[in-house]
């Protein structure tokens, strides 16, 4: 057995199959309780006994019917990659409903390794399982584990090894009917060249009316096989009463409940006490709505207060006293070469660099609120709010999460099921204040409303929070027109798991954190840092100009823009400047300002006073949180959506608003006499 | 034997699935998520604004908006 070999992790959402991954490779992945978290394929590498095994974490499903993207992802995977051994993550106190995943899979012809997860759990639920018995019935290895405790976990992959080889072929009774109608489906599929493994899950799947099968083999093309099936349809119609899938998926429950007669036993309500203890606070009818906006205005003031006031000032230190050191160091090398290190290097990443803890802070929040099982109560909640202007609850998780990062949020908007839901979702959700907006905010909060206060609150952070809120704002309006508008004939529809609450390990938190502030720090280092470098070359250029003039080849390109942004109060070039390299990626707009101003962060919170005022920062900050996505998100919509259009009209519109409402801004605060 | 749609069961009384009225999308997420003929259900709450309402099936909580369970019909028990 060499690295070839190949397990894949398949299970419903929140089943704990996240953690199974993360202790199988050790990798770094992002471990959530909102159902469908893992919407990417994710690979690793688990060690047994010396040898390689590429393990897949495949998206979290409640079936195979193949209904949403996930779903398809993981069908496709499992029925044309092959995997040698497929381990079905079941959430042993939740067993029943993660059974229906379970028999689909069984159906698929594959070998399964059912890990009995979270077992503890389930005991403390007072559900005791017997493990011989379901394994038994099932006629697969059953091996009980507790992922987040690396229990079981040894003893499973020797399960998958013991395994290999073996067939563990299992058909469902569907009683004599259906039988002999899916055994002529797969023998015409045969005959249209399927293979022998996959013909009876798609036999299955094309009597229950299943759009993807029917792609998948081809139907439209297949005369005498479309005979058959429909045949085969109308005969249990006739026969039963109701539609094929409805047959189908009774028979599955009802042998389900057959194997939960013969092996579990459950005493008690079976609920988990604290779960319920929790959501009567949580989600009350008087506390719920304030609780869900007091857990996003924490999530800022710990994210400024804590994360970039406290921690953020020892990076800026270090930072400084750098510059400074090694400016002492280059007080003989040319003049050029030292603007190169001190000005672009130094002060650009640096600059950005400075907004670390900021983000680490944020992230860590935002993971503890999707692994202890927040998110999904957000969604609940706020759905009401959410549908009365047209969106849909987890319209709301996305916004949380693009609050981290507006890729995230669009990510996550693979969740709604509905094609209205998720169009809206990721068109808006490039209005929501990304932590990449941040360090902008905290640049010019902390320099403009730094030493004010409102109420027990510094001004900095309300003005920020305020900005949050005018992104929500915004995100919900332009919602409310599209439903209206583009998509008014879409269907919507809410139905969602409310998983039991958790205790998030540290370590599964720290992994999530570290994540994506690795990605942010990469980012940091190249595209931002390629940015410094161009803004660089092209402020000292032509040569003989003083550098970061508006002389330079940059501060003609913003001379020529400015004056659209005059009516917003920052209509200068280096705005234009900063604005132009923003929509690479916000982050650079801060190290923009540090290389045309020539000055690190320390020196730019003094420099900006002389360009803005509270007015035009406002208006300037305002434009910075809608103006338009950055690259990142610009290419994730083309993507998400599969439409250059959409992600061009994106762009557009947000330009347009943005736009609008600084000046709007502008003008409104100069007519009541503000400066 | 009365039948009603699902949105009409009070909180904290307990229901048995009729049948599903609804498109073939939204029955096979029902489906997905366990609720097949037969299978017994408490009604547990609603959200803070009244809607979505909150069921226990199976051993686990579900959230559903009551113009979804509008189409659900089902038996008090």
């Amino acid at each position: 057995m060499s690295c070839g070999f190949t397990l894949a992790l398949v299970g419903n959402p929140n089943c704990g199959k996240t953690s199974l991954f993360n202790v199988l490779t050790g990798s770094r992945q992002h471990v959530g309780n909102w159902p469908g978290v893992t919407v990417e394929k994710k690979e690793g590498i688990a060690r047994y006994q010396g040898q390689n095994i590429k393990v897949i974490d495949l998206p979290g499903n409640y079936s195979f019917s193949a209904s949403s993207e996930d779903e398809i992802i993981a069908v496709d995977y499992i029925l044309k990659s092959k995997p040698d051994v497929v381990v079905n993550v079941v959430d042993a106190g939740n067993i029943e409903r993660n059974l229906y995943l379970t028999l689909q899979l069984l159906e698929m012809n594959t070998k399964v390794v059912i890990s009995l997860n979270m077992i503890d759990e389930a005991e403390k639920k007072k559900i005791f399982i017997d493990r011989n018995k379901l394994s038994s019935l099932l006629n697969v290895p059953v091996v009980a584990t507790v992922a987040t405790k690396n229990i079981g976990t040894e003893e499973m992959l020797k399960a998958v090894f013991d395994l290999e080889g073996q067939s563990s072929f299992f058909k469902l009774d569907y009683g004599q009917v259906v039988n002999e109608i899916l055994g002529e489906v797969v023998q015409a599929l045969m005959e249209i060249g399927i293979s022998r493994d996959s013909s009876h899950i798609l036999a299955v799947k094309l009597l229950e009316d299943d759009q993807h099968t029917r792609e998948l083999v081809n139907f439209d093309k297949h005369v005498s096989l479309q005979t058959l099936v429909q045949r085969g349809k109308d005969k249990i119609k006739n026969e039963f009463g109701f539609e094929p899938e409805i047959y189908l998926a009774d028979k599955r429950y009802e042998f389900i409940n057959e194997i939960i007669k013969q092996s579990v036993q459950k005493n008690g309500c079976q609920t988990d006490d604290l779960t319920e203890k929790i959501d009567r606070i949580v989600t009350n009818k008087w506390l719920g709505i304030p609780f869900f906006f007091a857990v996003m205005f924490f999530l800022y003031q710990i994210t400024m207060g804590f994360g970039n006031d406290l921690l953020g000032s020892y990076v800026e230190n270090a930072f400084a006293i750098l510059g400074e050191y090694v400016s002492g160091l280059m007080v003989n090398s040319p003049e050029l070469l030292r603007s190169f290190v001190i000005d672009a290097v130094i002060g650009g990443v640096g600059s950005v660099l400075v907004f670390v803890p900021l983000m680490v802070t944020m992230y860590f929040l935002i993971s503890f609120l999707e692994d202890s099982g927040y998110m999904a109560r957000a969604a609940y909640v706020m759905d009401r709010f959410m549908s009365a202007v047209g969106l849909h609850g987890k319209t709301a998780v996305a916004m949380i999460v693009g609050s981290g990062c507006n890729v995230a949020g669009i990510m996550s908007t693979r969740t709604l099921d509905a094609k209205k839901d998720r169009m809206i979702g990721i068109l808006i959700s490039p209005f929501i204040s990304c932590s990449a907006r941040l360090p902008v905010y905290a640049l010019f909060a902390g320099a403009f409303f730094g030493n004010r206060k409102v109420g027990f609150f510094p001004a900095s952070g309300v003005v920020i929070f305020s900005l949050y809120l005018l992104g929500i704002f915004v995100a919900v309006a332009v919602g409310k027109i599209l439903s209206k508008t583009i998509f008014k004939q879409e269907k919507s529809y809410f139905i969602m798991e409310l998983p039991p609450y958790r205790l998030p390990t540290l370590k599964s938190l720290l992994i999530h954190m570290w994540e994506k502030t690795e990605s942010f720090v990469k980012k940091a280092g190249t595209i931002i840092f390629g940015i410094v470098v161009l803004i660089w070359v092209l402020s000292i250029l032509p040569i003989g100009v003083t550098p970061g003039s508006s002389g330079s080849i940059l501060g003609r390109l913003g001379s020529v823009i400015a004056p659209i942004f005059g009516p917003a109060g920052f209509g200068t070039w280096e705005s234009s400047v900063a604005l132009i390299v923003g929509i690479g990626a916000k982050e650079a707009i801060i190290a923009t300002f540090g290389m045309v101003y020539g000055t690190g962060k320390v020196m730019l919170t003094n420099v900006l006073s002389q360009y803005f005022t509270s007015l035009s920062a406002y208006a300037f900050m305002v434009m910075t949180l809608l103006y338009s996505p950055c690259a990142a998100v610009i290419g994730i919509i083309k993507k998400e959506t599969n439409s250059l259009k959409w992600a061009l009209f994106s762009v557009a519109y947000s330009l347009l608003i943005g736009w609008s409402a600084a000046v709007l801004v502008y003008q409104a605060g100069i007519l009541f006499g503000y400066q | 034997m009365k039948y009603v749609s699902m949105d009409k069961i009070p909180i904290n009384s307990k229901g048995k699935i009729i049948n599903l009225n609804l498109n073939n999308t939204m029955r096979r997420k029902l489906t997905d998520m366990g609720l097949v003929r037969g299978t017994e259900f408490k009604v547990d709450g609603q959200a803070p604004l009244g809607d979505p309402m909150k069921i226990i099936l199976r051993g686990y909580n579900l959230a559903i908006r009551k113009s979804d369970a509008k189409n659900i019909l089902v038996e008090e028990i």
